[in-house]
């Protein structure tokens, strides 16, 4: 039995997956989260099942008990995320829910086997963000001046990134972390929720060319510092963002092509004027060349993928750890190493579902605030996965930007959790809304019939 | 909280407004509609961020399965390490059954690699631990690896016991490889040996050689010794002057640029030729007389072929030579040297002349001369050459295997034929007379390269097939620095012939 665990566990761990998206693409169908209960429901067993045979196997190759333990923490915020979340918010979209604990799920498996004490950590964190953002939805039914508040967050965000430029720390060769109390935040990572609701702000209250220029000022500001802190990274994502934010917002399709010739004019620059960008560019086009410092890591990168083809070596059976820094930038290498390609891919599906969840939701929303903020956030969200996974695979130079809420980091995971919840607090806000009609038209209809 | 029923009259009072505006009253169409128009930037998001993924997996998919082989083998990636713990590396056969490379682990576990032939395969199955070469680097991915089924390796790994590595079964055959070791002798050269109709590579000799048992002991040596060169596989990598070996070369374009009229073709050889500046001796002073074509060809003269090349349109010769695989890829998965042959019509005539008799600038491996020689031996068709028959797991699954298939036709029949006589002759009345009046008849060409302009040496070049009604073996034979083919060439090509033909 246990022979037939381990050897075969691989492919049963992507069957699940694939199980498990069928029924996230299956749920895309539904526009309201009333209908789509059962689909979540059947989902949520595929996630059981991919946690627990992944796990199964862990333990049964190491013979450790610490990773049952472990197991347990997860399988019990998993399956308590959802639960609490519903009982607080009946109009919240469990799918989506779903999918961030699969995401969580991957990562988890991965930080197990690479270096415990971070799947540990990474397990706290996750729990943490979950409960505080179990807040947000209520603070957004409470506090409607959230939505005016427009320069506020720029100037929060503002002040953020700039204290870290002026105090930060510097991680290779980046200054983008801050620690307070022990704890090291990267403020970088906070500071996308406010700039998306920056943008959605001043974009709900006016979309005239002034507005979306006194809005580029802003988001300038944030791109400017992040290429000062050397955060290219995240000055690409916050540009990105501010052009697809804007054209969705206004429906000026130009503002698009504007933005790619700029993007494509500021990329042409940086790579004159940094040269670790000219090191990036150079280490993708050519890594075989430079193998032993600039391209060592693209090319540990590539060859843990190869290693693993379509079907991963197995958990542990792999060398995942060849390569420098794969916990934080290189973990869908990790993933793809000792699960698959096909597992791999799976996984950035289930992002893509997440991001396609949000696009449908943002198409029904007529608060501009609400869909400037869901369009932003899914952007944001699937942006950051392209770079990301397109880094790792040599598809596009790698731009050292984590994967949301598979790579190890607190900051990130609680940043993504966050944004979540924010999308949560819209549908549940959506779903109250609709109550709302109804219950005022069965009370026409009655007196009608009275 | 609100109620379950009351959740489940909601969702069905949503359900039923949904029903009636897809049931479509034009106020729900037209509601649709300016959706649709509210929200065209955030479709055409979606899409592009669709195709910018797809093409990403697509990417990731093709670039890891294409380049796995080679990663494997990269030696910065540690695959190659754990793989090496886990299993024990193949062994390598011959087509006959001979262990020609094999791993056996002392009572410590460590590891080593034998040659039980030694010196004899040197070249063609390589060495393993300072790098690897030959069919060790070939196949070292298979060699490495094992494909044993999963639940076997399972067992191994509890018992602390290593994998079977995957076997190589290779089409050399031990007969002929010892026939052409030991005809070779003390000389420096390089036999090969192809079956014509499969492309199978039978034997594969170059020397001076090695022993690959010994590579770590004698590495610095052999590194220090460029002279001797004696990890080059000279086979495939020896770039010889073709001597006269290229007139098969030379006839061929003559025949397609005077497909009716070659037969008329006369020559009265005085021993020398002359054009202006440049004058060709035929070989050691000998004077023809009256040649025709195949007499030409047969007593390899070389004033009479100076003659025919002169005749010919350079470029359309330059086709001829290209088509026989000069100037382009070989279909070989071995490392080997490309020869390079250019004429145009800009071409002086000393280019011209010393190309048409194999000296000048061109040169050739022993391996191209003999795929030539294999597709005129096979009616014009080359067959993709073949080193590794089947490669097989140690639980006896076939895992790869390949089939006799054509590479490219470099001839058409009529013209294989053609050549077919001519090297017939070569034997019959010409330089390659060593090979008459034998139980087989063989065809060929004899080669005598020179390649020093201030002494006499020539290297001696054969190549031929047999038996020339229906060819079976093709043999090249090259020998440095000794004389004239026909004398030192064709009596090594005689002995391999003769091995072939002894096989049981």
């Amino acid at each position: 039995m246990t022979h037939f665990i381990v050897i075969y566990s691989k492919y049963f761990l992507t069957l699940f997956l694939f199980l498990f998206l069928l029924c996230g693409f299956w749920g895309l169908r539904y526009e309201s989260v009333s209908d789509q209960k059962m689909t979540a429901g059947v989902q949520s067993v595929f996630l059981f099942l991919t946690q627990f045979c992944a796990y199964l196997t862990i333990v049964i190759r190491t013979q450790r008990m610490e990773y049952l333990i472990l197991y347990a923490f997860l399988l019990i915020l998993t399956a308590a995320v959802p639960v609490f979340s519903i009982m607080l918010y009946p109009g919240m979209n469990r799918i989506l829910l779903n999918h961030v604990c699969m995401m969580l799920t991957a990562g988890m498996i991965v930080l197990t086997r690479l270096d415990l004490s971070r799947a540990v950590r990474q397990l706290v964190i996750a729990a943490v963000s979950f409960v505080l953002a179990l807040f947000l939805p209520w603070i957004m039914q409470k506090w409607k001046r959230m939505r005016s508040l427009g320069w506020v967050y720029a100037v929060i965000g503002i002040l953020a990134i700039a204290a870290v430029l002026i105090l930060g720390q510097v991680t290779h060769g980046s200054k983008i972390s801050w620690t307070v109390a022990g704890i090291t935040f990267q403020p970088s990572e906070f500071v996308k929720i406010f700039y998306v609701f920056f943008i959605a702000s001043l974009m709900a209250q006016d979309t005239g060319l002034l507005q979306v220029f006194l809005c580029g000022i802003g988001a300038a500001a944030h791109v400017g510092i992040l290429v000062l802190s050397r955060d290219l990274g995240s000055a690409l994502i916050f540009f990105v963002v501010y052009v697809l934010m804007i054209t969705a917002a206004t429906h000026r399709i130009w503002y698009f092509f504007l933005g790619t010739a700029v993007g494509a004019g500021a990329s042409a620059a940086a790579w004159r004027l940094f040269s670790h960008v000219q090191v990036r560019v150079q280490a993708w086009r050519d890594p075989w060349s430079v193998i032993d410092d600039q391209g060592y890591q693209i090319t540990q990168s590539l060859f843990a993928m190869s290693r693993g083809g379509m079907f991963g070596l197995g958990i542990g059976k792999g060398t995942p750890g060849d390569i420098p820094y794969v916990e934080t930038d290189f973990v869908f290498s990790a993933v793809v190493e000792e699960l698959g390609m096909l597992f791999g891919i799976g996984i950035v599906l289930t992002g893509i579902v997440i991001f396609l969840l949000w696009m449908r939701l943002a198409c029904g929303l007529k608060d501009g605030f609400y869909r400037n903020l869901t369009v932003g956030f899914g952007m944001l969200f699937l942006f950051q996965i392209f770079l990301t996974i397109g880094g790792g695979t040599k598809f596009i130079p790698s731009t050292g930007v984590t994967l949301p809420l598979v790579s190890s980091g607190g900051s990130s995971f609680m940043t993504t959790v966050l944004i979540v919840f924010v999308t949560e607090g819209i549908y549940e806000m959506r779903y109250e809304e609709e109550l709302r009609l109804e219950k005022q038209r069965r009370r026409k209809a009655a007196r009608e019939n009275v | 909280m609100r109620s379950r029923e009351e959740e489940k009259r909601h969702a069905k009072m949503y359900e039923r407004e949904k029903d009636a505006g897809e049931r479509g009253s034009d106020r729900a169409l037209a509601k649709k509609r300016e959706r649709r128009r509210r929200n065209r930037e955030i479709y055409l998001f979606s899409a592009l961020f669709l195709v910018l993924f797809a093409g990403m997996f697509g990417y990731l998919i093709r670039y890891e399965t294409s380049n796995h082989e080679a990663f494997f083998n990269n030696s910065y990636n540690s695959q190659q390490r754990v793989v090496m713990q886990e299993n024990r590396r193949g062994t390598i056969f011959s087509a006959d059954g001979q262990i020609l490379a094999k791993s056996a682990a002392d009572e410590e576990g460590q590891e080593t690699r034998s040659y039980p032939f030694g010196e004899m395969y040197a070249h063609v199955i390589g060495y393993t631990g300072k790098g690897k070469t030959g069919i060790e680097a070939l196949e070292n991915y298979m060699l490495a690896n094992s494909a044993i089924s999963e639940r076997k390796k399972l067992e191994n790994e509890q018992n602390g016991e290593k994998n079977p590595g995957n076997d190589v079964y290779t089409s050399l055959d031990s007969r002929i490889q010892e026939a052409a070791y030991q005809a070779l002798g003390a000389y420096r050269g390089a036999i090969v040996a192809t079956e014509v109709k499969t492309g199978r590579i039978l034997a594969m000799v170059s020397k001076p050689d090695f022993d690959p048992n010994e590579i770590a002991q004698i590495w610095e040596k052999v590194n220090e010794d460029t002279e001797n060169a004696v990890l080059v596989n000279r086979v495939t990598q020896g770039l010889y002057p073709p001597g006269s070996t290229f007139k098969i070369v030379t006839a061929l374009a003559y025949l397609r640029q005077n497909p009716d009229t070659w037969r008329n073709y006369v020559y009265q050889c005085g021993g020398t030729y002359v054009n202006g500046e440049n004058r060709i001796s035929c070989y050691h002073g000998s004077v023809h007389g009256r040649v025709d074509f195949t007499a030409s060809f047969a007593k390899s003269c070389n004033a009479s072929f100076a003659n025919i090349g002169m005749s010919m349109d350079p470029e359309r010769f330059q086709d001829t030579i290209n088509g026989l695989l000069f100037n382009g890829e070989l279909p070989l998965e071995l490392p080997y040297q490309q020869a390079k042959v250019a004429l145009s019509a800009d071409s002086s005539a000393e280019d011209i002349i010393q190309t048409s008799i194999g000296q000048g600038r061109t040169q050739i491996t022993p391996m191209q001369l003999n795929l030539i020689t294999s597709a005129i031996a096979n009616g014009g068709e080359l067959m993709q050459p073949v080193l590794v028959d089947r490669i097989v797991s140690a639980e006896g699954r076939v895992l790869e295997e390949n089939k006799p298939s054509v590479f490219r036709r470099l001839l058409t029949e009529e013209e294989a034929g053609i050549m077919t006589g001519l090297m017939k002759e070569v034997v019959q009345s010409g330089t390659g007379r060593k090979l008459k009046d034998l139980s087989y008849t063989a065809a060929g060409k004899t080669g005598s390269a020179e390649f020093n302009q201030v002494r006499e040496d020539s290297h001696a070049w054969f190549t031929g097939f047999a038996p020339a009604e229906d060819p079976g073996i093709a043999v090249t034979v090259i020998v440095e620095n000794v004389g004239s083919g026909g004398d030192y060439a064709v009596p090594l090509a005689k002995r391999v012939f003769d091995a072939w033909f002894a096989r049981p």
